[in-house]
């Protein structure tokens, strides 16, 4: 069953697979995964940490309305978890599963679930790097925190 | 009638707290309660100033025309990059 979901701890990658591996006996052939990374540079500047706020559940609503819209054919099952709370470089944030019946179909419906998942459910980065703090849009712009509210815009 | 006001992430920095209670008049509109935040918050159009504010009300997208009701939640987020919130 499709599940898109708002987590704080990490996810365990292997029993994810596990259970979608019972999906070859139906034909699936491929399960891409796609992770994501806090990275501890950014534009040269070392960053501490990145902290993800989000809105809930209207947040794990959304994943999940994401998770079944892309739903088709040749796709067996689609899992999309995105973790929030302070989390520093190394950490993973973003995990998004698709089996599918081969590896394109896979390939093309996991690079489709990024962009949305990137593009349209509250979800809110605020960087901490050596040089200040950061608000990330999803287009990767970022305006300079300034708790005076005169934000700067970079 | 009492709603209760969630700011997200960088809307937080302008009002200097991340949710509220409050109460309003009975038949108050959106655009009620947004005029009544501007006022209490002017930083808040400051911020609109600088991006577009989006404001859910339940979860979902609303007119600033739409009647508010004792319990409802309403959510005043800065633009994601999609800017699409419905959830």
């Amino acid at each position: 069953m499709p599940e898109g979901k708002a987590v704080k701890e990490e996810l365990s990658i292997d029993e994810v697979v596990e259970d979608l591996s019972r999906y070859a006996e139906e034909g699936m052939g491929a399960i891409v995964i796609f992770i994501g990374f806090v990275k501890g540079d950014v534009d040269g500047k070392r960053v501490d940490s990145l902290d993800y706020e989000v809105y809930e559940p209207y947040t794990t609503r959304h994943l999940q309305r994401i998770a079944e819209e892309e739903m088709e054919e040749r796709v067996y099952d689609i899992r999309v978890f995105h973790r929030y709370g302070s989390l520093k470089p190394g950490d993973k944030t973003l995990y998004i599963f698709v089996a599918g019946r081969g590896r394109k179909v896979a390939f093309e419906k996991a690079r489709r679930v990024l962009e949305r998942v990137k593009h349209e459910p509250p979800i809110f980065k605020l960087e901490t790097r050596e040089d200040g703090q950061y608000w990330v849009f999803g287009d990767g712009r970022r305006i300079r925190r300034e708790l005076n509210g005169s934000d700067k815009v970079e | 009638m009492r709603v209760r006001i969630r700011y997200l992430a960088a809307v937080a920095d302008y009002t200097g707290k991340s949710e509220e209670e409050l109460e309003l008049e009975e038949g108050s509109t959106l655009g009620d309660l947004l005029e009544l935040l501007r006022e209490k918050y002017p930083k808040i159009r400051d911020m609109e100033r600088r991006f577009p504010l989006l404001v859910l009300r339940n979860g979902l997208n609303a007119k600033e025309s739409s009647r508010l009701e004792d319990g409802d939640r309403i959510a005043l987020l800065p633009p994601v990059s999609g800017g699409v919130y419905n959830a």
